[in-house]
């Protein structure tokens, strides 16, 4: 900002101008994760009372302390869910890869018809019931932490960014590694990948985010408590309020159920729980985006 | 970096060692069924007297529950040694059971118990006509009988399914008798001398709103809440009930022997009620936002709401004492905010209310008496449901008497959903702040209203609404777009009522109500009514 107040006049104007557009945007963006930082950090009365502040008008810390003393333990699912996150991204990550390089390839037959079969699962699935009957009668994965796993272990759609990446690296590269002897896998894992950061950190944050924020996947195969991911945990604190006040009038005993959920406050702490740790990938991988998501594009 | 790479393979080996160990944690913890049996060899397998108990799954919706393991260990002594048998008690988060039940139904996989219920996508007919449960008719007069007698056999009527039972109802503390009517916020009655004990309609609500309108600043005089609409969800106060979902058009007269179809929306008590409701929100009684608005539980929790609508059986004209201990709704307790409740109609049970609570035997279970004898046991022994929907005394709660109890703050808890076990039917233990005696009075009213109130000339009818499913997503469509502007006041009836008649008979409303009446008819006849 200030070594860009000593250009010439008309530059300066155009700079205030970006800045300034940024600074609100940035602020557009923080605000409301400030806010809900506020409402958790907030006494469940002053919220009635005084509704909602970015700064909290009567301090507490009970909302965190109802999330940490809760029904399940929020510990145990915080373990279960970076676990997954972990072993999940980075089996992701070399599955998808191989995937995408092999049908990269110019000399791999076929290669087209691989693609499309994989492209074909973009426009067309065969809906929940099947793939639950999948799941559950044939792979016999209910109840398991592989199925949280394997869920989201190949996406289409990172398979067709990779192998437009793949796609762009020089042949000559490959060619020369070949006739120095070195095999396909060798190839791979010495040449290619660390060729390939950009397109790796780019769909590592992606798919860590995606098996971070994966609930539905333990909505419908996790019984098990202990096994109970973080999101699922907060999924159910904050729709179970939704799906019983829209039914109230079921039963006299709902309304009962419904003053045993938790506040405010409560729920909003465990919304600051959940997006903790998970927010830090974005810093440090940041700067890979931009290389990584130019689809095929000329790069400099 | 030249360390790393050369350790690369080395990694990437760590990492299929990794995930083979958690393919090996995941797959020991699998039960060793055989899915290879076929549905019909599974009733012909007899019960053999063996040693080893059978474990019956049992499914229910519930937000989670702490320390469920150490409960469920003590609750299995229990039933291993009256029935030999050990029970998995499945928890799933209200907002995905619904979706998981239907799901597990379709691919047919095998369960022993579920609860289920008509209401919230729960779907108890539509699965029961497609054979999801079990024929339960003959097995609960054999290993149930306690739980048979205890509800009222025009009851059982309303959950049966082409003549048999599917479900063991649930008789629910509160009984199944209700009415409708208002709870008002004592202070205010009592500040502006409000005569509640001759309201008997929304109008006589008029002046005491207005009171509190010009008098109390900060209060919202009444509460519209689209989760709870105060005309479609409430078909009782205008003498009707509904046929199949609340919304959708077609109504029937509790009154009427001919079983007349109509659509609601075209009554004059609808049009009555349209005018009410515009002129309270004109007055500014209603919420400007209400037709929006889908969380109420901060205006009530910060008590702000003067009146709304409620479902008091007993209310406080039929027992005075009541009084006492009615407070309103999810305001905080130990503000002690009283309530004054009025009903408006005559105690009456809907078609929909027997089936509001169930517990269904799966149509693939393999130990199907002993899924029904587990019933009966939740159902009778005492000791036992009290464990499950209270946790240990001692631990989890205090005695207070002998129904009284407090519960231990940061202990097991089972969210008071011990509706969805079993039969609470005067099996309940109160919190410490219940006046157990009145509570017992006014339940024995309700208990006796059960077997001498109204029930709906529908009751047993099952409306399958398969061939007019179009129609019904485009009412649908068309009633959320009006609905509840038009109800809550929002926006003038005189301009927007006749589009909306018009856009609902567009959407295909008269065929809808033409399909229930022709149901109806081939019921009626089928049971010579």
């Amino acid at each position: 900002m200030v070594k860009s107040l000593k250009l010439k006049g008309e530059g300066v104007i155009s700079k205030l101008l970006i800045n300034l557009m940024f600074i609100v945007y940035s602020a557009m963006c923080l605000i409301p994760v400030l806010l809900v930082l506020s409402i958790s950090l907030t006494n469940e009365k002053s919220l009635l009372t005084d509704g909602y502040h970015l700064f909290p008008k009567e301090f507490s810390l009970i909302g965190y302390q109802y999330a940490f003393s809760g029904t399940t333990s929020i510990l145990n699912a915080y373990k279960i869910t970076i676990l997954v996150t972990a072993v999940g991204s980075i089996l992701h990550l070399l599955v998808t890869s191989m995937m995408s390089y092999a049908i990269s390839r110019n000399e791999v037959r076929y290669r087209n018809q691989v693609a499309f079969l994989v492209f074909f699962t973009i426009l067309f699935n065969g809906g929940l019931a099947p793939y639950y009957i999948l799941v559950t009668k044939y792979l016999h994965l209910k109840d398991s932490l592989l199925i949280l796993i394997i869920a989201l272990l190949v996406s289409p759609v990172h398979v067709l960014i990779m192998r437009n990446f793949f796609k762009a690296l020089p042949d000559s590269i490959i060619e020369s590694a070949r006739i120095d002897g070195s095999g396909e896998f060798m190839t791979y894992f010495r040449i290619v990948l660390p060729l390939s950061t950009p397109v790796l950190a780019t769909i590592g944050l992606f798919i860590s985010i995606a098996y971070w924020n994966d609930w539905f996947t333990s909505a419908l195969f996790i019984e098990n408590n202990k096994l109970y991911t973080l999101q699922y945990l907060l999924q159910s604190l904050m729709t179970n309020i939704q799906y019983l006040m829209s039914n109230e009038q079921a039963s006299k005993t709902i309304e009962k159920s419904i003053g045993m959920l938790p506040g405010e406050s409560a729920r909003m702490a465990a919304t600051m729980l959940s997006i903790g740790p998970i927010i830090l990938m974005y810093p440090v991988l940041q700067r890979y985006f931009v290389k990584g998501l130019t689809l095929g594009a000329v790069k400099a | 970096m030249q360390p790393l790479k050369k350790r690369m393979p080395s990694v990437i080996a760590g990492l299929l060692v990794l995930s083979l160990t958690i393919v090996g944690c995941g797959t020991s913890s699998e039960p060793e069924t055989s899915p290879k049996v076929a549905e019909n060899q599974t009733t012909q397998e007899t019960e053999k007297k063996t040693e080893e108990p059978v474990e019956l799954t049992f499914y229910l919706a519930n937000s989670p529950v702490k320390d469920l393991d150490r409960i469920m260990e003590a609750a299995n002594k229990i039933i291993k040694e009256k029935i030999n048998a050990t029970l998995k008690l499945v928890v799933t988060d209200w907002s995905a059971y619904p979706q998981k039940m239907n799901l597990m139904i379709s691919s047919g996989e095998p369960f022993d118990l579920a609860f289920t219920g008509s209401w919230g996508e729960l779907n108890y007919f539509q699965n029961a006509s497609k054979g999801a449960y079990l024929d339960i008719t003959n097995l609960l007069d054999k290993y149930a009988p306690v739980t048979k007698s205890r509800v009222p056999d025009s009851i059982w009527q309303g959950v049966k399914v082409n003549g048999k039972i599917y479900g063991s109802i649930n008789y629910q503390v509160w009984g199944m008798a209700g009415a409708k009517g208002v709870q008002l916020r004592k202070d205010f009655v009592d500040k502006y001398n409000f005569d509640w004990k001759s309201a008997k309609t929304w109008n006589d609500l008029t002046p005491f709103l207005d009171a509190v309108k010009k008098g109390e600043p900060d209060i919202i005089p009444w509460e519209y809440s689209n989760q709870a609409d105060n005309f479609a969800d409430m078909p009782i106060i205008y003498g009707m009930d509904s046929v199949g979902d609340n919304k959708i058009p077609g109504w029937i007269r509790i009154n009427d022997k001919d079983i007349k179809v109509f659509n609601q929306y075209e009554t004059e008590e609808y049009k009555d009620y349209l005018k009410t409701f515009r002129n309270w929100y004109v007055n500014g009684y209603i919420k400007k936002d209400a037709a929006t608005m889908k969380d109420y539980l901060p205006d009530r929790k910060a008590k702000r709401i003067a009146a709304l609508y409620a479902n008091p059986y007993p209310d406080q004209v039929d027992m005075p004492e009541l009084g006492a201990q009615s407070f309103m709704s999810h305001a905080p307790a130990e503000d002690k905010v009283y309530s004054i409740t009025k009903r408006f109609t005559e105690p009456f049970i809907p078609a929909n209310s027997p089936s509001t609570a169930l517990v269904v035997v799966g149509a693939n279970s393999k130990h199907p008496e002993k899924a029904v004898e587990l019933i009966e046991l939740l159902n009778t022994d005492d000791a036992l449901f009290h464990l499950i929907a209270f946790g240990e005394e001692g631990k989890d709660y205090k005695k207070i008497s002998d129904k009284q109890i407090e519960m231990i703050k940061d202990m097991y808890n089972f969210n008071w959903s011990e509706w969805e076990l079993g039969q609470s039917y005067s099996r309940m233990l109160w919190d410490q702040n219940t006046n157990v005696a009145t509570q017992e009075k006014s339940l024995q009213m309700i208990y006796d209203a059960d077997k001498t109130a109204a029930v709906s000339p529908v009751m047993g009818f099952v409306f399958n609404s398969e061939p007019v499913k179009t129609q019904i997503a485009n009412v649908d469509a068309t009633l959320k777009e009006y609905l509840y502007t038009l109800d809550s006041g929002s926006v003038d009836p005189d301009k927007y009522y006749a589009e909306f008649i018009d856009k609902l008979k567009k959407a295909g409303a008269d065929d809808i109500i033409a399909e229930k009446q022709k149901q109806i008819d081939e019921w009626k006849a089928a049971n010579g009514k």
